[in-house]
């Protein structure tokens, strides 16, 4: 069970840096990037974005330390 | 009903920018309409409660007209937070017979998704191991 668990998790797993996406939201399938924009709902509207992608939030650059 | 469970994942690897690793663990959270989204997010024992960025209350289709203003603390200072009165149901990713409730707050302008005590750590035990980047959690009630 613990093996699903970490294999599942894993499978999420973005597979490429995202840092050139940072302060945007991503579109990921098998965890690639499909497409990036501001926010969900412009991703959404692209075409190339499936309904079942992963649509993840990228934070800012710079937070060497996160408080 | 399903025994206690118990796992651990590793967080070797960086997430977003930085260079940082951090316990991340996605969670499937489903909204009040049935639509259901995989949602990464840092355990974060600092956080009274779970905190999405506020885009995810859209994607959870969360009645606008529902939402409540309250106010968030950090360490720099106050700011907005939306808040329903509606629970969402959840489950870790790749443990889905162990579902529960969050009730978190939408953010305004954060990227960042936190899980916090009042909710998910309310449910789960949860170890940190940072020398070895590990981290352990434990159901606290049966499926």
């Amino acid at each position: 069970m613990a093996i699903d668990v970490t294999r599942a998790q894993q499978e999420l797993q973005p597979q490429e840096d995202l840092s050139a996406y940072a302060g945007q939201w991503v579109a990921l399938r098998d965890g690639l990037v499909v497409a990036a924009a501001p926010n969900p709902a412009a991703l959404r509207e692209n075409p190339e974005v499936h309904a079942d992608d992963e649509l993840v939030p990228v934070p800012e650059p710079g937070a060497e330390y996160f408080l | 009903m399903a025994p206690l469970v118990a796992f651990e994942l590793d967080y070797l690897t960086e997430f977003g920018s930085g260079g940082a690793r951090r316990p991340y663990l996605w969670l499937q959270v489903t909204g009040p309409e049935g639509n259901s989204l995989p949602i990464r997010g840092l355990i974060d024992t600092g956080a009274d409660r779970s905190s999405l960025p506020a885009e995810y209350a859209a994607l959870l289709r969360l009645d606008p007209s529902d939402v409540a203003i309250e106010t968030g603390q950090q360490v720099s200072g106050t700011f907005s937070v939306w808040t329903w009165p509606t629970t969402l149901q959840a489950f870790v990713i790749g443990q889905p017979e162990y579902a529960f409730e969050i009730h978190p707050t939408f953010t305004p302008g954060s990227l960042t998704c936190l899980w916090g005590r009042s909710d998910f750590l309310r449910l789960w035990n949860f170890v940190l191991d940072e020398g070895n980047q590990r981290l352990y959690l434990s159901s606290k009630v049966e499926a």
